[in-house]
């Protein structure tokens, strides 16, 4: 099943990529950093507190009437304790599909709008902390889209052509806030049959779902080229 | 258009900055002190000490195994501080009760349902420690002496609190003990709780028992079994000293006090009253006026007789002593008759043994072929008494006819061949000896120890925990490997019967090292629980007989965390 929905998400990001690439003028690489503040209180028991924070990479191809698409891949990971026995690691990787548009207000100044919707890799170990032995590993696909304003900073273009680089080459900033939805995935502490019998059965808990959902905040370092 | 994204922007920020000034949910920090598995007959409970939560697990349910219930009510606060101090088992393992020190309450669950079955509030003194009567009606909470309670007790008491002091005084003119003489008289029909206090409270008590019900004549020569009288009494036992009370009075029981006169801490014969052995209550004049107990310690080589005869000037049972002087300190007795004639047998550890005459006090020192420290009463197939006397290195059956004058002539011995850490007697008249590497079956009417050296143990892994049930014939081993990395387990499950041993096997991964036996199930078939290593609650339940199992994991984690 993870295989599966792996296979399909690199299918859907070569479908998006091929055509947006195709009729790209020009495009953008950014790096960025990624804050969540978590609404849900399940996260408080991996993080210890609301934020999530993370960092990740976009590529993106402008292409006609102000709009740009491309792919983004964010990584975020955070550990903490619960319950004063247990220590917990959270990481989520999230390769997702993009959609902007940005109005040109002035060649130095775009704010856009940005639309974000993908997969997210989760990961989270539980270990009690006396032993150190690994208590339970949950790893799930979910879905996840979010929805930002921003804006992006570059530098005039007249102090590019001073340097005498190539013509769409820039350098520039950007920060957008939204919301981005995380799907909730269901933490269980499952059991194996201990018992070396046939027929043996075994009965784990739900511990409950963790949503990361929320408010972001996020900003980075852009690369015209 | 810029103005108010710009007070978005620092809107965003502004929330973001005061959520991140918020603690998180105390229930993620929540310390969790689990006590337990208590494992009943037909559930396992496990206490929370701050909440006063009980997980209880039920492994007849397959739908839903697990259930909480919250002791103090379910608005009840978390605590500071572990104030739900314990639990205690029932000796039938069909109730249990869960002690809050800040409530100064018991809760007594019913084992049948998981349901709590009586509450007693308002506990008058802090009783720890606990006894039954036989017939499951009574229980005794009484709090024994202990350097650190005589401290506990002495420093409070400066402060107002004494928790465990109601009186003072000295003790062998060598330090001052308290102790605290009121103890909690719990009908266990009706849930009532009397709170009987003790006379001549100078003495610490050391131990409780009970007799069991007998049948006693105002009048012995006009006494059967419709005359008499069905009694019972509470012992309570201090170093040199007998209280003896009437549980059917409740808070107005008043104990009868008799001097011991030695300063030993003296033990009974078992929890039931022995002693004469004359009584045959479906005969006319089988039932006579008295009773007689016999006390005996470790520390003193006197035994006493305490008899229990109808007083018929005060209309009440009276009680008197006399003492049965012995070279050697007691280990244990068996009394019997033989001729008419009371007598008593008594072992001292090794191989000295005497035989007393009750009412005389001459004895007989004679020597036994091993050493044997402890007595199995048992009757022959004609229902005879023929008791086993055994200790490390085997036993010896015991035919009592005229015993003093025969003795070897009347003793059969089967020597085990190893020092065995478990001796133990099944109700189908074997006794099964354990060590770690050893198990032999011995078939008491002929004393012949077959050789099962056979059934093996699996040296490295035996001996880690067992269980016996005796009524059954079975016998449950838990041994573990630790050679590889993860520990292993292995299960054996023995059955004796019809003179033979069968053994299953089961291999159990990862078991904490303890082993519990579950006896009430509703198909009948026994249940054996494996804990293993982990505080989120991970045991597997095993059916007896090797056809069922269940590994149950998360059950102290389960409330909804995230």
């Amino acid at each position: 099943m993870k295989r599966n929905t792996f296979i399909v998400c690199c299918i859907a990001a070569f479908c998006w990529l091929l055509p947006a690439s195709a009729f790209a003028t020009v495009g953008h690489l950014k790096l960025l950093l990624d804050s969540t503040y978590t609404l849900d209180e399940s996260m408080d028991g991996v993080t210890e507190d609301q934020y999530l924070m993370g960092g990740g990479l976009r590529l993106e191809f402008e292409i006609p009437y102000g709009f740009s698409a491309g792919l983004e891949y964010t990584y975020a990971a955070k550990s903490g304790d619960v319950l004063q026995d247990f220590e917990t690691e959270f990481r989520m990787h999230s390769p997702k599909l993009m959609l902007q548009w940005r109005y040109g207000v002035r060649e130095w100044f775009e704010p856009y709008i940005l639309a974000l919707f993908g997969a997210d890799f989760d990961r989270l170990e539980i270990r009690e902390e006396d032993w150190g032995r690994l208590k339970r590993v949950e790893a799930n696909w979910k879905a996840t889209a979010g929805a930002y304003l921003g804006a992006q900073f570059q530098l005039k273009r007249s102090w590019i052509e001073s340097w005498g680089v190539w013509r769409d080459f820039s350098l520039g900033l950007f920060v957008e806030v939204g919301y981005v939805y995380h799907q909730p995935f269901a933490v269980n502490l499952k059991a194996e049959p201990n018992v070396d019998i046939d027929g043996a059965g075994a009965d784990g808990r739900k511990l409950g779902d963790l949503d990361a959902s929320g408010p972001a905040l996020r900003g980075g370092v852009l690369w015209r080229f | 258009m810029k103005r108010l994204g710009r007070s978005v922007f620092w809107l965003f920020l502004f929330t973001l900055w005061t959520a991140s000034c918020q603690d998180r949910p105390g229930r993620f920090d929540d310390e969790m002190f689990w006590s337990g598995p208590y494992v009943l007959n037909r559930h396992i409970y496990y206490l929370e000490r701050y909440s006063g939560r009980v997980v209880i697990l039920d492994p007849a349910d397959e739908n839903e195994p697990v259930q909480e219930i919250a002791l103090g009510g379910e608005d009840a606060a978390r605590s500071d501080s572990a104030d739900w101090a314990m639990a205690f088992v029932f000796p039938e393992k069909d109730r249990i009760v869960f002690v809050s020190e800040a409530a100064r309450s018991f809760h007594i669950l019913d084992d049948e349902n998981g349901e709590i079955l009586w509450t007693v509030p308002d506990l008058p003194k802090e009783f720890s420690h606990f006894a039954f009567s036989p017939d499951g009606r009574w229980m005794v909470g009484f709090r024994p002496d202990t350097e650190w309670d005589s401290a506990v007790a002495l420093s409070d008491g400066a402060d107002g609190r004494t928790l465990t002091a109601e009186s003072y005084a000295f003790n062998d003119d060598a330090s001052i003990v308290v102790n605290s003489h009121m103890l909690m008289l719990m009908d266990l029909e009706s849930g009532a709780a009397a709170y009987p206090s003790l006379k001549k409270n100078d003495v610490p008590i050391e131990r409780v028992l009970f007799t069991g019900s007998f049948l006693i004549c105002a009048e012995a020569e006009t006494c059967g079994a419709l005359q008499a009288e069905e009694m019972e009494r509470v012992l309570i036992l201090g170093r040199s000293r007998l209280w003896i009370l009437d549980p059917n009075e409740g808070a107005d029981a008043r104990a009868d006090v008799i001097p011991l006169s030695m300063n030993a801490v003296y033990r009974a014969t078992g929890s039931r009253i022995s002693g004469n052995m004359d009584d045959e209550p479906d005969k006319d004049g089988g039932v006579d006026d008295r009773e007689s107990l016999f006390l005996f310690s470790d520390e003193s080589a006197d035994v006493v007789a305490v008899n229990l005869l109808y007083d018929r000037d005060e209309d009440r049972l009276g009680y008197s002593i006399n003492k049965l002087g012995l070279p050697f300190a007691v280990r244990d007795v068996l009394p019997y008759r033989d001729g008419g004639k009371s007598y008593l047998l008594a072992l001292s550890g090794s191989r000295d043994a005497a035989v007393v005459n009750v009412d005389s006090a001459a004895f007989q020192t004679l020597s036994l072929p091993i050493a044997a420290r402890s007595i199995h009463p048992r009757l022959d197939s004609e229902g005879r008494p023929a008791p086993v006397l055994y200790g490390n290195a085997g036993l010896v059956m015991a035919k009592l006819t005229n015993l003093a004058v025969l003795w070897e002539k009347n003793l059969t011995v089967a020597a085990l061949g190893f020092y065995p850490q478990n001796l133990i007697f099944t109700e189908d008249g074997q006794a099964v000896a354990v060590d770690e590497t050893h198990l032999a079956v011995v078939d008491l009417a002929s004393l012949e120890a077959s050789d099962l050296d056979a059934v093996n143990l699996e040296l490295t892994r035996a001996g880690e925990d067992r269980i016996l049930d005796a009524e059954k014939g079975r016998l449950y081993l838990l041994g573990l490997d630790y050679s590889d990395d993860e520990i292993a387990g292995r299960l054996s499950m023995l059955t004796f019967g019809g003179g033979g041993l069968s053994e299953k096997r089961v291999d159990v991964k990862d078991p904490a090292g303890s082993l519990y036996l579950m006896q009430g199930a509703a198909d009948g078939e026994d249940r054996l629980v494996v804990p293993h290593e982990g505080v989120e609650g991970y045991l597997s339940v095993i059916r007896a007989d090797g056809g069922w199992a269940r590994t149950y994991r998360g059950f102290l984690l389960d409330r909804d965390l995230f």
